[in-house]
């Protein structure tokens, strides 16, 4: 909602012109008040009409869940005085540089910017959309970038072609200069919904991130078949921290509380990711989005490694439910800064997991900011 | 004046209450979604009625976020600040004739190349490239890093100059032939440092510090926030005016910059006039009202208009029909054919 014009500038208008813009801003605040007022008032509706008793216990999330979403539905979110208290400006101007990847799934865009906007004192940070952002995947268009965060979900609406059903990939040039970019060593972020990118042709981005969700179409993860993911709207959990001396989860404690979607997803438990984050939610019949031979993982947090590059996965993230709280942005600052680090850089070129087979690496271009 | 005064407060008034009603529709249209499949009992049906798909959500209902229609644009920004939300809002609302992709800069620096803009039919500008900063910060702080090729301004501050690449790479694409659209701030680009892209727009601004515009030192040019305004469509029969009627009527920001009428083809003036055009422009240079028009860069066909500052214009439907048409000209075979048969020459002594 800010006006245009810094500080320092209005201060240069004369006149009747500084009158009108002290006005203006004055209306300004006065709207982003309305709206934090009407905000919290539509969020707190949002428990409204479920007939659910207030503050369930996320031992009994389960029963209500479904469509409609998690236990938190009765239990009202009350947005914070101000969600965002560090705001300093548009795009930030901190020292660590971060591409900031979406489209492929809407989501409130001036809350989750405003977001980014508060980690401002550690981060300046750039947008781009797919399918602009593949032509960051390669590393010399990135080289201005310590990071690459990501919020997109491409590849995931079907289309018919000569009666088959195939989905959007990205371009093959893309594809070889991402191997080759996390062959030389890019910090990698991926939050939330980024774990359903091209999770329909592009089996090592899969691999790269550590799983694979598609909430709408039945996915193949590791040459097993799955059925639709699950997503479980504003469920309250319970986190609990599984590594806690990763530089990721430093100042969480040994857990916290928060509200937000929850998926059901195949995810590598396993030896290929380390994990950091589990979460208490179950979902009540993991089956039905996981497969008879599936298993439902309580992972919510992990760290591993792509090829030569530190990457970090947080399921969180849906909506402003996530973003103000302040477990969340701890999270999303420590895991920019653990990506961008030199100790993550070197730990995951002594650490790599191999992933593209078929493509050889070029020499490094280094990050030039 | 005090009548002026009321009738902005009322206008504003009144611009609270639909943005009130916009932000707890589109909040309340986020309560039912719960996602996607997830297993359980009482599945919500599919389509929540009358939810809009602009905030939260997403898939699937009404116009996905980026619009779909055949046009592709690169909506490029950063620089100048602005309310987002309803910036993104009025174009999912040309959604049905375009389909838009964000790019910020630096990155979107790298797109304004033959290379990577291929992709896209127009490239619709509404930043502020190589904006001004104070070479002492105001509140103390470290001294900023000033970048070699700097100009430093008389009230000091300091603009970053373009990359050779880009100036190479811009140079390259518009004599290729590329539909451009510039937006309301995006004449302040690069316009202490790089004065071939001030005549690619067909005019120059900057607000903050006395500037150079084609050899005229010009004081500081103006900006008058939430003015009202009548816009006049002035060629009528232009695909971009076409059917849009006389004009509209607008509150927005009006300025006061140098532009340079003998190089573009004027479609529409404000009714306003600043009180002492000399405060902004240098007395050599008149005010000129003209705020929207069209011209060449080198082989490519370039639209501006000055309107479009804040959330006020962006609902005002005569605005958003002239950034639809403004869009579908740029993006149109006659538009770039026009371009070439009437090619304007800006980079004189070639980089490439």
């Amino acid at each position: 909602m800010g006006e245009a014009k810094p500080d320092e500038d209005i201060q240069k208008v004369k006149g009747k012109e500084s009158k009108v813009k002290s006005m203006k801003k004055s209306i300004n605040v006065c709207l982003a008040l309305a709206g934090l007022v009407l905000a919290s008032v539509g969020l707190t509706g949002q428990g409204q009409g479920q007939g659910q008793a207030p503050a369930q216990t996320p031992a009994a999330a389960g029963q209500g869940t479904g469509r409609q979403g998690g236990g938190g539905r009765g239990t009202p979110f009350q947005l914070p005085v101000a969600p965002f208290p560090n705001n300093m400006g548009q795009g930030g101007n901190g020292a660590i540089k971060v591409l900031f990847v979406s489209k492929g799934h809407d989501f409130d865009r001036d809350g989750l910017m405003t977001f980014f906007d508060q980690l401002g004192r550690d981060i300046t940070w750039t947008h781009v959309e797919q399918p602009a952002a593949q032509v960051f995947y390669d590393q010399k268009n990135a080289a201005g970038f310590d990071v690459l965060a990501f919020y997109d979900a491409p590849g995931r609406a079907p289309r018919t072609v000569d009666g088959k059903t195939v989905f959007d990939d990205a371009t093959p040039e893309a594809k070889v200069a991402f191997a080759q970019m996390l062959m030389a060593g890019k910090g990698l972020v991926f939050l939330h919904h980024s774990i359903a990118a091209w999770t329909h042709t592009w089996p090592e981005y899969q691999e790269v991130v550590g799983g694979a969700c598609d909430w709408s179409n039945e996915i193949d993860y590791r040459k097993q078949h799955y059925p639709r993911s699950g997503a479980f709207g504003h469920t309250k959990q319970h986190v609990t921290i599984v590594e806690p001396a990763s530089p990721i989860v430093a100042g969480l404690g040994d857990g916290y509380d928060i509200v937000d979607e929850a998926y059901a997803c195949p995810y590598a438990d396993d030896k290929t990711i380390h994990p950091l984050l589990r979460t208490d939610f179950v979902p009540q019949d993991p089956a039905r989005n996981l497969g008879p031979k599936g298993k439902y993982s309580n992972l919510v947090g992990w760290y591993k490694s792509a090829e030569n590059s530190p990457v970090v996965w947080i399921e969180h993230g849906h909506d402003t439910s996530a973003w103000a709280n302040p477990a969340f942005q701890t999270l999303v600052v420590n895991s920019i800064r653990w990506a961008a680090s030199p100790d993550a850089m070197a730990w995951a070129k002594k650490n790599p997991t191999k992933i593209f087979k078929n493509v050889k690496p070029l020499k490094p271009v280094k990050t030039s900011n | 004046m005090q009548n002026t005064l009321l009738k902005r407060l009322s206008i504003a008034a009144v611009g609270a209450g639909f943005l009130a009603a916009a932000a707890s529709a589109s909040l309340s249209g986020q309560a039912p979604r719960g996602g996607g499949a997830g297993g359980g009992v009482a599945a919500q049906g599919p389509a929540a009625p009358g939810a809009p798909a602009a905030r939260g959500g997403g898939g699937g209902r009404g116009m996905p976020q980026g619009g779909r229609g055949p046009i592709k644009v690169l909506l490029i920004t950063k620089g100048h600040p602005f309310e987002r939300q309803q910036y993104w809002e009025m174009w999912d609302a040309l959604g049905d004739d375009l389909t838009w992709t964000h790019i910020e800069h630096p990155a979107a620096d790298i797109m304004m190349s033959p290379q990577y803009a291929k992709d896209y039919d127009v490239l619709a500008f509404y930043d502020l490239g190589g904006p001004g900063s104070p070479t002492v910060p105001r509140g103390g702080g470290p001294a900023p890093v000033i970048p070699e090729g700097s100009v430093i301004t008389s009230n000091n501050r300091f603009y970053p100059p373009p990359s050779p690449e880009l100036k190479k790479n811009f140079e390259a694409l518009l004599k290729q032939g590329k539909g451009l659209v510039f937006l309301h701030h995006a004449s302040a680009a690069w316009a202490h440092t790089w004065p071939e892209y001030s005549e690619v727009i067909g005019g120059a601004c900057d607000w903050y510090a006395p500037t150079k515009v084609r050899g005229i030192d010009d004081p500081n040019m103006g900006y008058f926030g939430m003015t009202p305004q009548h816009i006049t469509y002035v060629d009528k029969t232009h695909p971009i005016t076409q059917g849009l009627g006389d004009g509209f009527d607008v509150v927005d920001e009006a300025y006061a910059c140098h532009w340079f009428p003998d190089t573009f083809h004027m479609l529409a003036t404000t009714d306003f006039k600043p009180a002492d055009p000399t405060k902004n422009l240098n007395p050599k240079v008149q005010y000129s009202n003209a705020t929207a028009w069209v011209k060449s860069a080198e082989n490519s066909p370039v639209f501006y208009t000055e309107v479009g500052h804040g959330s006020t214009a962006w609902a005002t439907p005569g605005y958003r029909a002239l950034v639809r048409n403004a869009v579908k000209w740029a993006a149109s075979k006659e538009a770039l054919e026009w371009a070439k048969a009437n090619p304007t020459k800006i980079f004189k002594a070639s980089t490439n």
